[in-house]
């Protein structure tokens, strides 16, 4: 595999060019992935210690692998539609590679591999601490470790296969020009249906048993056991996993195994084929010249570039782009999906008192810092890169980077404040938190809103990549990660300053006008200066890397 | 106009610009001419500021790129050898956002009379993504007149133009030179250079060989009056030996 030891060293050479952030970023995944281990380890000891419940226990972990196998599989299907498009029929070096005499079906396994990479990396890298912590937990059979993995993988390569196959009928189907349009709504409408099939599931009932109460607790866990899926792929994962903790070989191992090599192979011959009969050429951008009417400048644009200058002009014409773009509006999509679901969750939980709503309502400010970290990574981390290859326009003009970074921030923030702002304010709502949350709820989140839009734009700005496929790689680069790790600092740090005033109001529920007593001002003049921090240093940082940048 | 003052660029190993000395008068047209790989593209990246220099200087209209690099900046037109726009914007929405970045609040009647110049004013409010290579390489020059800029470069400005396309663009240097201009380009295709170019500047490998007009490089190359430029290049690059690519390139294959 020449190809693929030649793209391994490229990704190698680009990552050793920045020997600290990889350092970090590695330092970061591994404890994150330790972490993940040590917990499933306890978690799966705790289980198996539950008093009474042993005869159940491998039964709850069956099901809980499962639903993790199950979710996972689901962050697959969603992001392979698009990337598959993207790797299989519109890469920039695929008809360079055809031109070759290589052999066309090197290149499509090669592809395949880069799409499987892709789309279930991750995926399969948060799976192996858990597998890992099982394993060690039940004192595992030493041919577990390769069954289990091998097993995932093989599941994983299933929503690739359907992903590749879709993307195959979209190409075919879809009016010329338009593929990637119509595969980012589809995707979307799957992410949809996801969250909703999520929903269905009710995790909040989780909640409406108190672990104090035992019957109450065994029998929810009974419930839980005997939610078996059978027939589903996740089970056939779990039960090769299972037989493997003895040494044994499930016969679901090898039906899985076999599924998800031959659906890889089918989706190379397709791509192959697909690529072969030349409908590649429907991916060229779309051929007719959509014409908009001349208009005058509107007033709006003219009054954003008198009034701000250049940041003016790059606000408009990023708006214009986003409003067109559907990689980029169909995010917010998601995310409206997201809050909606998480709100829907939230007005489910039982609250009986006013001392445990307040408890939610704390707890659901450092939930909202985390979902806002999870938009600004998706809405704000990308901005600078979205220049992409009109990045060369920006250097060239009298332009500062200052004034491209802000213009980037100043884009998104509305956006962040919006969604914050408007969970902290409903959370307040459905929760009916005592005054004091009520009013330090969407404090909260506005200062999460700013800080993590900073954060954000600025680590882009000093990680772009003006070059991708699609955006969901941008996601997925050591910049990111790097921007994920501090973004959960920052999110700790505001829960823990908020801690202060949460716990005043659980001990004097009555007392009102907190934020305006000297307590409160400090602690309003704390989140302002531990926002302002995030904010500002990151922004200048990415500043500074983006005016050292040579494409 | 443009001083370059013992410009060095190194990426790694590899020294892509090798100390250049070059200085432009206004009112002229330089053809920037060499074999592939002789650090033309380098050395206009680094004047239009696209990559930082290893080590000299630059003075563009007497600004210093370094110091100043937003004066030298505006004063500078630039057309790169593959254009490329936000795919979703339209001609003259991207030319609007250029004249906002560079604050020139009554650009209207100029976007319109070089769409019009550059015969896109039918497509101008089609989005650049529908636009072909050369649709693309006119709105870039469109993009790059925009300013008035006394320095205009372009790096292999003639791909993908058709033929009326190359005749509007030599008339258009032209006119910039005798409207006092300074205009670079670099070509591989030396009739353009012989035909629009004033002066003629050689670089190989990194390094100015030859600075003059045609006149001149006869004279350095002790050539008749009857060579082409062809002839004073091929004289030029190979006359150093070892010269590579320039040597192999002839070789028969
Ligand atoms: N980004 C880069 N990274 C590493 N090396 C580079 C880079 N850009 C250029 N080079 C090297 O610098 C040298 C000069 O390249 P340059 O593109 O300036 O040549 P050129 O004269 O424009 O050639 P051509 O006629 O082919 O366009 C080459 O050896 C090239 O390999
Ligand atoms: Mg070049």
């Amino acid at each position: 595999m020449t190809l693929a030891a030649l793209r391994l060293r490229g990704a190698l050479r680009s990552l050793a060019a920045r020997p600290a952030w990889l350092a970090g970023s590695l330092l970061l995944l591994t404890a994150v992935t330790y972490g993940g281990y040590r917990l499933v380890r306890a978690g799966v000891t705790w289980i198996y210690a539950y008093p009474l419940i042993d005869t159940i226990a491998p039964a709850v972990t069956q099901r809980s692998l499962e639903g993790l196998f199950l979710m996972l599989m689901a962050a697959v299907l969603f992001s392979v539609l698009v990337a598959s498009i993207g790797t299989l029929y519109g890469s920039d070096d695929l008809e360079l590679l055809l031109a070759h005499p290589t052999d066309a079906a090197r290149v499509f396994g090669m592809k395949v591999l880069e799409l499987f990479v892709n789309a279930a990396g991750l995926p399969l890298l948060f799976t192996l601490p858990v597998l890992a912590g099982v394993g060690v937990a039940l004192d595992a059979h030493p041919l577990y470790y390769p069954v289990s993995v091998l097993a995932a993988a093989a599941l994983y390569a299933l929503p690739v296969t359907l992903g590749a196959l879709l993307a195959l009928v979209l190409v075919r189907l879809s009016p010329a020009g338009r593929v990637r349009e119509v595969a980012t709504a589809v995707s979307i409408s799957a992410a949809a249906a996801a969250l909703l099939g999520l929903r269905a599931l009710r995790p909040e009932q989780l909640l409406r048993v108190d672990p104090q109460d035992t019957a109450a607790f065994e029998s929810f866990l009974t419930a839980f056991a005997r939610l078996e899926i059978g027939w589903l792929p996740p089970a056939w994962a779990t039960n090769a996993s299972w037989a493997a903790l003895d040494g044994r070989l499930h016969a679901s191992f090898a039906a899985l195994v076999g599924l998800g090599g031959l659906g890889l192979l089918l989706s190379g011959s397709l791509a192959h084929l697909a690529f072969a009969r030349g409908w590649v050429r429907s991916l060229d951008t779309a051929p007719a010249a959509r014409t908009r009417a001349a208009r005058p400048t509107p007033a709006w644009e003219r009054f954003l570039t008198r009034r701000l200058g250049a940041v003016g002009a790059i606000l408009a014409k990023d708006a214009r782009v986003f409003a067109r773009d559907v990689q980029q509006w169909s995010q917010v999509i998601v995310l409206a999906a997201l809050a909606g679901v998480y709100f829907v969750s939230l007005a489910a939980i039982p609250v009986p008192t006013q001392q445990f709503r307040d408890v939610m309502g704390a707890l659901n400010i450092a939930f909202v810092s985390f979902i806002v970290a999870g938009v600004a990574l998706r809405i704000a981390y990308p901005t600078v890169s979205y220049e992409a290859g009109s990045y060369w326009l920006a250097q060239v003009q009298p332009l500062r980077k200052r004034s491209l970074v802000l213009a980037k921030f100043l884009f998104t923030l509305p956006l962040m404040l919006a969604l914050a702002v408007g969970l902290g304010v409903a959370a307040g709502r459905v929760l009916d938190l005592s005054p004091t949350l009520a009013f330090g709820a969407p404090l909260a989140a506005g200062f999460s809103a700013v800080g993590l839009t900073g954060l954000a734009v600025g680590l882009g700005a000093a990680h772009p990549r003006f070059q991708y496929t699609n955006p969901n790689e941008l996601a997925m680069t050591p910049g990111a990660l790097t921007f994920m790790g501090l973004a959960l600092l920052y999110a700790t740090l505001t829960t823990l300053l908020l801690a202060r005033p949460a716990w005043t109001a659980l001990q004097r529920p009555g007392a009102a006008a907190y934020w305006t007593s000297p307590e409160g001002l400090a602690v309003i003049a704390m989140l302002t200066a531990l926002t302002l921090l995030a904010t500002v240093l990151p922004l200048w940082h990415g500043t500074r890397q983006l005016t050292r940048f040579e494409g | 106009m443009l001083t370059i003052e013992s410009l060095t660029k190194r990426y790694g190993r590899t020294l892509a610009v090798d100390s250049l000395d070059l200085e432009t008068r206004p009112g002229e047209v330089l053809a920037l001419l060499g074999p592939n790989g002789a650090g033309k593209t380098t050395t206009i990246r680094c004047v239009t500021g696209l990559a930082s220099p290893t080590s000299g200087a630059i003075r563009i209209a007497g600004h210093d790129t370094r110091r100043a690099p937003l004066a030298a900046k505006a004063a500078t037109g630039f057309v790169p050898d593959r254009a490329w726009f936000y795919p979703k914007v339209t001609a003259r929405e991207l030319l609007r956002y250029i004249a906002g970045v560079r604050r020139q609040h009554d650009a209207e009647r100029r976007i319109e009379a070089l769409l019009e110049r550059f015969r896109l004013a039918a497509h101008a409010d089609a989005l650049t993504e529908s636009y072909s290579h050369g649709m693309r390489q006119r709105l870039a020059f469109c993009a790059a007149l925009l300013g008035d800029p006394q320095l205009f470069i372009t790096d292999e400005p003639m791909v993908g133009l058709d033929v009326q396309g190359h005749r509007d663009v030599k008339k258009l240097f032209r006119e910039l030179a005798a409207a006092g201009r300074t205009v670079i380009l670099t070509t591989h295709t030396l009739a353009v250079a012989e035909e629009v170019a004033d002066r003629i500047a050689v670089i190989d490998r990194g390094r100015l060989i030859a600075l003059g007009t045609m006149g001149e490089l006869r004279a350095l190359t002790h050539q008749g009056e009857a060579a082409t430029l062809e002839d004073l290049f091929l004289h030029l690059t190979e006359g150093l030996g070892e010269g590579a690519e320039a040597a192999s390139a002839r070789e028969p294959a």
